[in-house]
């Protein structure tokens, strides 16, 4: 279907994995090149600045009560302004403030992050690319000639080897949260208690950081979150528990998840 | 599988998938004794349950197995407008619902990768389903 060139690039960073994907008809090698080495470097700045596993950054003063949130750096302001936007509009379900440990913005750097590594991947001339943080996928113009979005799969969490569906993605990001390969991880900020009854929440947004912590929010909350986003037109999501797709918007109806023919 | 035993594993999915909700309310197990056969529709009203944030409840419809609409009846939002939310169940997409995708995969949210080698399994597993 395509006869697009596609070069990908993977960076270990956060821990993880993140894929760079370019896609177009023609690509220059050293310049592809040129804009993966400086998305993967804006990548490792962002651990620098944001990683609580990190002593010298500034999630980690924050922690250690030695840097107030006021006096931080423009990108984590940024992100502080980001995560308290979400803990406003999820009635506290997203909250890095009630992370154990101290403050964790985790849940929603990693889809901001993918933002901007896909921002200067655009920036350096390559205006068809997706950023994939570990499942957290922001995609900026298309795949393939055809001039339409990504289509990017919804991994099952009862088996990730399948899928439940897939969704366009442009110029948005898609995130999902669950437990997945890395077991129960999200804590519910209210009870400090593992949030266990959902398996799986995938969000839809223009903004990377607020997918991301959205669908924190959902595994926590449950799908009695999802009216919460009613009025929200940016935002579609679904929680996926006990065999059901519980699905706020468009997005992920049930025929756009799976397209017939 | 008959159908009629397809028809009750279903059914008992949706009620699991009451229980689900569940972190938030407790739904009358009437829904467990829903007729799995007449296509009548059947609403239920779940228990008023307090969260931090305020009292939750909902209300499901109930079309033969499936759960069709999920209401927040109480929610602890101070918008009175639309509550509704929709429910389906989860396709499994095994290989010949796979095949009926109209368009190739271009990546896959949700699963974290732990190392380069787990995407590379799992890229595989997509490549054998016919999706990438």
């Amino acid at each position: 279907m395509t006869d697009w060139r596609r070069y990908v690039h993977h960076e270990h960073v956060w821990g993880t994995v993140v894929t760079f994907d370019v896609r177009a008809p023609q690509i220059d090698e050293r310049a592809v090149q040129e804009a993966c080495a400086a998305a993967a470097q804006e990548l490792h700045r962002i651990d620098a600045w944001l990683s609580p596993f990190r002593a010298d950054s500034e999630v980690s003063a924050i922690r250690r009560g030695e840097l107030s949130p006021t006096d931080v750096s423009a990108p984590v302001a940024e992100v502080l302004a980001g995560c308290a936007a979400v803990t406003a509009q999820s009635a506290g379900a997203f909250d890095p403030w009630a992370a154990p440990g101290g403050f964790d913005p985790s849940g929603f750097v990693k889809g901001w992050g993918a933002d901007r590594a896909a921002e200067i991947l655009v920036a350096h001339g390559f205006a068809n690319v997706s950023v994939n943080a570990a499942g957290d996928v922001t995609c900026r113009g298309s795949s393939a000639a055809d001039n339409r979005g990504w289509r990017i799969g919804i991994a099952d969490p009862a088996d990730r080897t399948q899928l439940i569906g897939s969704v366009e993605v442009r110029d948005a990001h898609l995130a999902t949260s669950g437990r997945y390969e890395q077991g129960d991880h999200i804590v519910d900020p209210a009870t400090r208690s593992r949030a266990t009854s959902v398996d799986s929440a995938s969000v839809l947004a223009r903004d990377g950081g607020r997918a991301d912590a959205w669908a924190t929010a959902l595994v926590v909350r449950g799908p009695a979150a999802l009216p919460l986003l009613a009025h929200d037109a940016d935002v579609s999501a679904m929680v996926v528990s006990s065999g059901y797709a519980w699905v706020q918007g468009q997005a992920f109806a049930r025929d756009r998840l799976v397209p017939a023919g | 599988m008959s159908a009629r035993g397809t028809a009750r594993s279903v059914a008992r999915r949706a009620s699991g998938s009451v229980v689900l909700a569940a972190a938030i309310a407790t739904v009358s197990t009437a829904v467990l004794s829903a007729p799995a056969e007449a296509a009548t529709a059947h609403s239920y009203q779940g228990a008023t349950v307090q969260t931090p944030y305020g009292p939750v409840a909902v209300k499901i419809r109930v079309v033969g197995p499936k759960v069709t609409k999920v209401t927040a009846t109480s929610y602890p939002s101070t918008d009175p407008h639309s509550r509704r939310i929709s429910a389906y169940a989860v396709p499994r997409l095994q290989k010949q619902a796979l095949a009926a995708q109209s368009a190739s995969i271009a990546g896959v949210s949700g699963a974290s990768y732990t190392s380069a080698g787990f995407e590379r399994s799992l890229q595989s597993a997509l490549t054998k389903a016919g999706l990438a």
